[in-house]
């Protein structure tokens, strides 16, 4: 005879489970292609990108995050899911806005940009209902036991969100000059939609930490890691020029790699307490 | 009560889409006149005055029907089957006409891609709603 743990207010509802299991489809049918094959990118991704090396940078973003859902997948515990869909909800709202300035740069019809259309349509509309459907069948977990994050990486994680995120919407606002400054050719659609990485990666996890639960924080700086680490391939292999003359040649490689130091050093250190 | 919510959450949007689409101001819908002649709501969803009306209606519907779960039940089935049905003749017009950059439905009705896929995912979410069961409490 089988015994099962009776659901409490940390579970994950089944409509959760599901709808992660239709992002993974989603965003694993973008990032498999544009990340191992970034030079067709031209032939089947969902708006103009020229450039292999912005393909794979796009790509890498989707491929290290369909790894990541499928780990979120298999959480038990609400508190370790909850960020992450909040942050999807972030990226879903700017890029659809990326979106409706840079309409004419898409091809209507491909099936990747039907289904990035219908998965950045859904989330604006159904998360929220997912919050309410969480707390109506498990209540909120007020005070989450377990560690803290510590002060300095608090201090830290708010100092860096102070940057990125002005920086972000800088990239945003400014696309066409950022795109002037850019070490590759890059279309400004796309510098518009790479500020939205700026913004999740840099500034999310210092603005949505709340009462600062490391275990609510430490999927998020998982997929952080990853972020940061499948960002580099796409910055140094040789797919073209990268003009490291450019102003931007420099901090666009330390970028990821503040992301991954971050991480590494958020997780090693909060491991060790 | 998430049912009620969700169908108030998809209601006020519709109604925000109508109302902007009717705004006289430009650049909220800007004109595209490659295909029929439409405008873009905030760049994305072709329109028309008919299709705002739509809009509207489907959204003060919502708004009314989440006054309780059986109505928004029901308006959840009906506005899913319509919103489907709707996506489903959209993207077979523009398969028959060689997918062009938007389209009039029944020669009223502009759609495109970003229209199609809104009804899909609006539509899928109404039947969900109509469907999901109400969770006891853990």
């Amino acid at each position: 005879m089988s015994t099962r743990a009776l659901p409490d207010a940390s579970s994950v509802t089944r409509a959760a489970r599901i709808y992660i299991g239709l992002v993974i489809l989603a965003i694993a049918s973008f990032g498999l292609p544009l990340y191992l094959y970034p030079a067709g990118a031209a032939g089947y991704w969902a708006w103009t990108v020229a450039e292999p090396r912005t393909a794979m940078l796009i790509g890498s973003i989707y491929f290290v995050s369909s790894i990541f859902y499928v780990f979120l997948y298999r959480q038990r515990e609400w508190l370790r899911v909850e960020m992450s869909l909040r942050s999807l909800f972030v990226v879903a709202a700017w890029l659809l806005v990326a979106a409706m300035f840079h309409w004419d740069s898409f091809y209507p019809y491909r099936p990747l940009a039907l289904v990035w259309l219908a998965s950045y349509y859904l989330p604006l509309f159904f998360l929220p209902i997912l919050f309410r459907l969480q707390r109506e069948q498990f209540g909120v977990v007020d005070d989450p036991v377990g560690p803290r994050i510590h002060g300095t990486w608090r201090t830290w994680l708010w100092a860096r969100a102070a940057v990125s995120l002005p920086l972000a919407i800088g990239l945003f606002v400014m696309a066409p000059q950022a795109a002037a400054i850019w070490p590759w050719p890059i279309e400004t659609v796309n510098v518009r939609m790479l500020s939205g990485q700026v913004a999740l990666f840099g500034a999310f996890a210092g603005l949505a930490m709340k009462e600062g639960a490391w275990r609510r924080l430490q999927p998020f700086m998982i997929i952080t890691a990853m972020m940061g680490l499948a960002h580099l391939p796409a910055y140094l292999l040789p797919l073209g020029g990268y003009d490291w003359a450019a102003p931007l040649a420099w901090p666009l490689i330390l970028m990821p790699l503040e992301w991954l130091g971050t991480s590494l050093g958020m997780l090693l250190a909060h491991r060790a307490r | 009560m998430f049912i009620r919510y969700g169908v108030r959450l998809i209601g006020v949007t519709y109604v925000v889409l109508g109302i902007l689409g009717f705004l006289p101001i430009d650049a909220l819908h800007p004109f595209h006149g490659e295909g029929v002649g439409a405008d873009y709501l905030l760049g994305l969803v072709a329109i028309n005055w008919l299709h705002n009306l739509i809009h509207l209606a489907i959204g003060v519907s919502g708004v009314w029907a989440a006054t309780s779960v059986e109505r928004s039940r029901l308006w959840g089935w009906v506005t899913g089957v319509v919103l489907l049905l709707v996506f489903a003749a959209g993207m077979l017009q523009a398969a028959l006409a060689g997918y062009p950059a938007d389209q009039l439905l029944l020669g009223l009705v502009p759609l495109n891609s970003p229209g199609h896929m809104l009804h899909l995912a609006t539509g899928g979410l109404a039947l969900y709603l109509a469907r999901a069961r109400v969770p006891s409490a853990g």
